[in-house]
C-alpha cells in the first residue's frame, strides 16, 4: 500500500474540520410521488459514520437504502432533516463551497462497467475527477494516475484500455480508483461486489479492507449480503420500508441480533454446509409489500412476535447497549425478563 | 383516467393558439396582395381605387394584432371568415371537403392494415426465408415509389386497360378504391417493415424464450404473446400517419380529382386565400391533437400497465 | 438398467462467430436420477446456462451442439424432430428462469399464461383447466389464487412472480425441473422461501431437479450431487458431502474458500489476478490461475474417479500423486 501523498495544494482544500463524526444524518425524510400516491422512501432516519469507520446499510427492496445513499451524496434534497458532512451542513451550502465539500465523499457503483464512459480510456476516466476539481499539470496528473493504479492493484499498462476490454473485477477496480481520485474521506458503495463472480468478489473485498486501513477511509456500504457486510463493516444499519430497524456492531450479527427482521435476515442466509440446510430458524410471514398507511411498526404484518401494540404505535430506535439500537416493542420485554 | 383526458383536451388550447398565431403572422409576410387577387377574381380590373376599396372591405387596413384578435373572436363563434377566392364561408368550404378526406383516410388505413399486418407477421415468423425476402423487397419498393407514380400506374391498369374502376371524382365505393390503394400501399410498405422489426425485437425477449421453454407452439407465441407487445411502437407511428392523412393528401387528391381538404389548402395557398388557410390550419391542428389523444387512449387497451394505476408493486 | 432420468454424455457446444468459434461447453457429462437434485455451480462464462438451454433444445443461433448425447428417459433428445422436442418442453422437462419480471409476458394476465400451458399439454376442458390452474397456484404457496389469476405480472412482487414461474413450469407435471439461477433476482428472505418451496415441491412430486447457480448457499440447501464448471468443463463432480468436505480440484477449493461466511473472519486469500482470456488452451484452462500449476498441466486433464462417485479433472487429484501431496502440504 503506497503512502498517502502529502499534496499541500490538495490538502488545503480538503481539510477535515472537527473530529469524530464524519457524517451525521438527522431525522431524514424523503417522499416520492407516484401518480396520486405519496410514497415515503425515508421516514426519520438518523445515522452517523465516524472517521475511518465502515457502516453497512442492509435491507430489502423498498427499504430506502438507495435513496439514503443518493441524498447523502447530494443527488437530491430531502424533504426534512439534516445532513452534516465534515461538520458542514450540506443542505445549506451552495456553489464553490458545496463543490469542495463534495470532494470528500464519492461513490462506487454496483456495475462499474455500465457507469464508465465507453468512449473514454480507463486512465482518462480516472483522472477526470481530478481535472474537474483542481487540474494540476500533466506530469503531476500522470504521477497521480500511477499512484491510484497501484492503490487499487491494477497494472499501469491498462490505462490506455477501454472499459469493455477489461474484466468485471478490473472494471470495479477502475471505479474505485476513480472514486479515490479526488482524495475523499468517505466512499458510498452501492452493492459494489454484488455483480462479481465469487472468486473476484473476495479480491475486491480485500481491496476495500486494505483501503480502509491504509487511507483511513469511511464507508457507507450498501449491500443485501450480510456476510459481505460482516467482512468489511464495523457497524450495520438494518432498514425496513424507510425506517431503521436496528443499528449494531457487526460482531453481534450472528447471535446478538434483537430485531425480528434482523434475525430473519440472518436466518435467511443459505447454509454454507449441507448439514445445516433447511433454514431451521427462519420465521417470517409473507413478503415486503408497500404499505398504504404507515401506522405502527411496519414490520408487524410479517412478524411472528407481533402484538396489538405493534400495530398501533411506531417503535422508536432505542439504545439497548453501547452502539446497539433497536426499534421494537418486544425488546423492552426481552431485556426486562433477561 | 377522466382526469387524463381532460388534461389532454385542455392542452389543445395552447396548441391552437400557438398554431394560429404563427400561421397568421407568417401568412402576412408572404408576398402577394389578397385585395388585388380578389379584385381580379371578381372579374374587375385591378385599378388602384378598386384595390383600395377592396382592402377596406376586407379589413386589411387594420393593424396586424387587431386583425388577429378579430379573427379569433369570430373563430370562437364558428365563423372562420369568408374565402377570398370563392366568397363562401370558410367553415362551409372545409365542412364540404372534410368528409371526403375522412373517407379516403379511413379507407387507406384499412387497406394499409389489411396489407401490412399479414406481411409483417409472415415476415417475422418466416424470418430469413424467401417469404421474408419477398415481403421486404415489396416493402422497399412501396416505400420508394412516389405516390403519384403509383397512382398513375394504377389508373392505367385498372382504369384505362381493364376499365374496371373509375379514375376521377368521388361518389361510389368504386371511386374510393384506386386512391385508397395508392395511399394504402405506400403506407403498408412502411408499416410492414416497422411491424417486422418490432416483432423481431419482441421475439428476442426473455418471456418469449420462457414461453418456448414451456412447449408452446411457435405460431401461438407469435400471435398471442409477441404481437400485442410488438404493436405498441407501430400504433404510435400510426397516430402520426393518421394525422397526416386527415390533413389531406394533396398529390393523390389531385390525381384522382378527389374533392378533399388537401386540394383546397393548396389552391388557397396559390390564391393567397388567407381565411381559408387560417381555418384549415386551425382545424388540422385540432384534428391532429384529437387523433393523437385517441391513439394514446388505444394504448390503454394494449398495455395493461396504463389501465391499472400503473407502477410496480414491489 | 439405468435409473437416471437424464444422462448427458460428453456434450460440446460451439458458438461460431465471424472470426473465431467459441467453445462454450467442452465435453460435459452428468446424470440425474428421479427425486435427485444436481447443482451445477460455476461463474460467469463457465457455460452452465448454455448447457441448460441445450437440454431443452433452446440454444439460440448460432450456437449448436457439436458432439455428445442428451439422453432423456432413454431417448436422445438431440436426435428428435423439432415437433418432438417441442412436445418434451413443459411436459417432461421444464425450466424456471432467473428474472421473473422479464420472463413473464407483461401484457397477459397470469391466468391466461397459466391456462395456455395447461391447455397445450393436458387434455382438459375449460372448467377443468381453470380448476387445475387455481390448485397449481395454491400448491406453489400463492394464497390469493383467484386474484392472482386476474393480475398482470407487474402487479405482483418479485417472490410472487417467481412462484408463478414455478407454477407455469410445474403445470404439466414434468419429470425434470431445470432452475437457472432461481433466486438471484430476489430479496434475501424471499430467496429462502423460494428455496424451501423448491425443496418441498421436489419432494412432493418426486421429480429430478437441475439447479444452476453461482451461489454455494443455494447448492448447499438443495443439491444431492454437485458439478463444478469452469470454462466449459466439469472440473469436479460428486456428492454434496464429498464436494463440501473434500474438494479435490483447486478451482473448487478457490471458490469455496472465497465465499464470505457470516461470523468467520477473512482468511489470507492469495491475491491472484484473473486474466481476461477466453482462449481455450489445449491444456488445463484453469492452469493460469492455479496454485498447483506445473508442467503436467500443459496437457488437458481427464476426469478421474478418486473415490466412488467423486470425479475430478486435475492431474494432481489422484491420491497417489506425490507432487499433489507435496504441493498441498505447502498450501495448508
Amino acid at each position: 500500500m503506497p503512502e498517502r501523498e502529502e499534496n499541500t495544494e490538495v490538502a488545503g482544500m480538503n481539510v477535515l474540520n472537527g473530529n469524530g463524526r464524519l457524517l451525521e444524518i438527522k431525522d431524514l425524510i424523503k417522499y416520492y410521488r407516484r401518480g396520486r400516491k405519496l410514497i415515503t422512501a425515508l421516514d426519520s432516519v438518523s445515522l452517523h459514520v465516524d472517521r475511518g469507520e465502515a457502516v453497512g446499510l442492509v435491507g430489502e427492496s423498498g427499504c430506502g437504502k438507495s435513496t439514503l445513499a443518493r441524498l447523502v451524496l447530494g443527488l437530491g434534497p430531502p424533504d426534512r432533516g439534516s445532513i452534516l458532512f465534515d461538520a458542514a451542513d450540506m443542505l445549506s451550502l451552495r456553489g464553490e463551497a458545496l463543490r469542495r465539500k463534495r470532494k470528500g465523499i464519492q461513490i462506487v457503483f454496483q456495475d462499474c462497467g455500465s457507469v464508465l464512459n465507453p468512449r473514454l480510456t480507463v486512465g482518462a476516466a480516472i483522472t477526470e475527477p481530478i481535472a474537474n476539481f483542481n487540474p494540476p499539470d500533466s506530469v503531476c496528473l500522470d504521477k497521480k494516475l500511477k499512484y491510484l493504479f497501484e492503490m487499487v492493484g491494477l497494472e499501469k499498462s491498462l490505462a490506455d484500455r477501454f472499459p469493455h476490454q477489461l474484466s468485471g473485477g478490473q472494471r470495479q477496480r477502475v471505479g474505485i480508483a476513480r472514486a479515490l481520485a479526488p482524495e475523499p474521506f468517505m466512499l458510498v458503495c452501492d452493492e459494489p461486489v454484488s455483480s462479481l463472480d465469487v472468486s473476484v468478489q473476495s479480491q475486491i473485498i480485500d481491496l476495500f479492507l486494505e483501503l480502509k486501513k491504509g487511507l483511513k477511509l469511511s464507508y457507507l456500504f450498501i449491500s443485501h449480503d450480510l456476510a459481505v457486510v460482516n467482512q468489511i463493516c464495523d457497524r450495520v444499519a438494518v432498514m425496513y420500508l424507510g425506517r431503521l430497524a436496528e443499528v449494531m456492531p457487526v460482531t453481534e450479527l450472528v447471535s446478538g441480533a434483537m430485531h425480528p427482521y434482523t434475525q430473519a435476515l440472518v436466518s435467511a442466509i443459505p447454509a454454507n454446509n449441507p448439514e445445516k440446510r433447511g433454514f431451521p430458524c427462519l420465521q417470517l410471514r409473507g413478503e415486503v409489500l408497500p404499505v398504504v398507511e404507515r401506522r405502527g411498526c411496519l414490520f408487524a404484518p410479517r412478524c411472528v412476535e407481533a402484538q396489538s401494540c405493534c400495530y398501533e404505535t411506531v417503535p422508536c430506535l432505542v439504545e439497548i447497549s453501547p452502539g446497539h439500537s433497536v426499534a421494537c416493542h418486544n425488546i423492552k420485554e426481552k431485556t426486562k425478563t433477561s | 383516467m377522466a382526469n387524463y383526458i381532460i388534461n389532454r383536451l385542455l392542452q389543445l388550447i395552447p396548441v391552437l393558439v400557438g398554431v394560429s398565431l404563427i400561421t397568421f403572422f407568417i401568412l402576412n409576410l408572404a408576398p402577394g396582395d389578397p385585395a388585388e387577387l380578389m379584385v381580379r377574381a371578381s372579374g374587375m380590373e385591378p385599378t388602384p381605387e378598386a384595390v383600395a376599396s377592396m382592402r377596406e372591405e376586407l379589413g386589411l387596413n387594420y393593424p396586424l394584432h387587431v386583425r388577429y384578435c378579430l379573427w379569433v373572436w369570430h373563430a370562437l363563434h364558428g365563423d372562420l371568415g369568408v374565402s377570398y377566392h370563392s366568397g363562401l364561408p370558410v367553415a362551409r368550404e372545409l365542412a364540404l371537403r372534410f368528409p371526403a378526406t375522412l373517407q379516403l383516410a379511413l379507407a387507406s388505413s384499412l387497406f394499409m392494415i389489411l396489407l401490412a399486418l399479414p406481411a409483417g407477421l409472415l415476415s417475422a415468423f418466416y424470418n430469413r426465408s424467401y417469404i421474408d425476402h419477398l415481403s421486404r423487397f415489396a416493402a422497399l419498393l412501396g416505400a420508394s415509389m412516389p405516390g403519384y407514380w403509383l397512382g398513375l400506374i394504377l389508373i392505367y391498369i385498372f382504369g384505362v386497360r381493364l376499365g374496371l374502376l373509375p379514375v376521377m371524382g368521388s361518389g361510389t365505393i368504386k371511386h374510393l378504391l384506386l386512391p385508397a390503394m395508392t395511399l394504402g400501399f405506400g403506407l403498408a410498405a412502411v408499416y410492414a417493415r416497422l411491424l417486422r422489426a418490432s416483432l423481431l425485437e419482441v421475439m428476442g425477449q426473455d418471456y418469449i424464450k420462457a414461453a418456448r421453454a414451456r412447449g408452446l407452439r411457435e405460431r401461438r407465441i407469435m400471435l398471442a404473446y409477441a404481437f400485442k407487445n410488438a404493436l405498441l411502437p407501430v400504433v404510435t407511428a400510426f397516430g402520426m400517419s393518421l394525422g397526416h392523412l386527415l390533413g389531406g393528401m394533396v398529390v393523390v387528391e389531385t390525381i384522382f380529382s378527389w374533392p378533399g381538404v388537401g386540394r383546397l389548402s393548396v389552391e388557397a395557398i396559390f390564391a393567397r386565400d388567407y381565411p381559408v388557410l387560417q381555418g384549415y390550419v386551425l382545424v388540422m391542428a385540432l384534428v391532429f391533437v384529437v387523433v393523437n389523444l385517441l391513439v394514446d387512449l388505444s394504448y390503454v387497451l394494449l398495455n395493461p400497465r396504463l389501465r391499472i394505476g400503473g407502477g410496480e408493486k414491489r | 438398467m439405468d435409473d437416471a432420468i437424464l444422462r448427458v454424455e460428453n456434450i460440446k457446444i460451439d458458438f461460431p462467430g465471424k472470426n473465431s468459434t467459441v467453445r462454450a461447453v467442452n465435453g460435459v457429462s452428468f446424470a440425474i436420477k428421479a427425486g435427485e437434485t444436481l447443482g451445477i455451480i460455476g461463474e460467469s462464462g463457465s457455460g452452465k446456462s448454455v448447457t441448460a438451454l441445450a437440454l431443452l433444445g433452446l440454444l439460440e443461433k448460432p450456437g449448436r451442439v457439436l458432439e455428445g448425447r442428451i439422453i432423456y428417459k432413454g431417448r436422445d433428445v438431440l436426435l428428435l424432430s423439432r415437433k418432438e422436442k417441442q412436445r418434451l418442453r413443459g411436459r417432461e422437462m421444464a425450466m424456471v428462469f432467473q428474472d421473473p419480471l422479464t420472463s413473464l409476458n407483461p401484457v397477459l394476465t397470469v391466468g391466461r399464461q397459466l391456462t395456455d400451458v395447461l391447455r397445450r399439454h393436458l387434455e382438459l376442458n375449460r372448467h377443468q383447466t381453470r380448476e387445475r390452474a387455481l390448485r397449481l397456484l395454491q400448491s406453489v404457496g400463492l394464497g390469493n389464487h383467484e386474484g392472482i389469476m386476474k393480475s398482470f405480472p407487474f402487479q405482483l412482487s418479485g417472490g410472487m412472480r417467481q412462484r408463478v414461474m414455478l407454477a407455469l413450469a410445474l403445470g404439466a407435471n414434468p419429470s425434470l425441473l431445470i432452475a437457472d439461477e432461481p433466486t438471484t433476482a430476489l430479496d434475501v428472505t424471499v430467496q429462502a422461501q423460494i428455496i424451501r418451496e423448491l425443496h418441498r415441491l421436489q419432494q412432493e412430486k418426486g421429480m429430478a431437479m437441475l439447479v444452476i447457480t453461482h451461489n454455494w448457499g443455494v447448492v448447499a440447501e438443495l443439491a444431492d450431487r454437485v458439478g463444478v464448471m469452469y470454462n466449459g468443463r466439469l472440473v469436479e463432480y460428486g456428492s454434496i458431502v464429498d464436494i463440501f468436505n473434500h474438494p479435490a480440484h483447486p478451482y473448487t477449493h478457490l471458490i469455496l474458500s472465497s465465499v464470505p461466511v457470516l461470523g468467520k473472519g477473512r482468511k489470507g486469500i492469495i491475491n491472484i489476478h484473473s486474466p481476461v482470456s477466453r482462449v481455450t488452451l489445449n491444456g488445463c484452462s484453469f492452469a493460469p490461475r492455479c496454485m498447483l500449476k506445473g508442467k503436467h498441466c500443459l496437457k488437458a486433464p481427464l476426469s478421474a474417479e478418486i473415490s466412488p462417485g467423486h470425479f475430478v479433472a486435475c492431474h494432481l487429484a489422484g491420491i497417489d500423486s506425490a507432487i499433489a501431496v507435496e504441493r498441498r502440504r505447502e498450501l495448508a
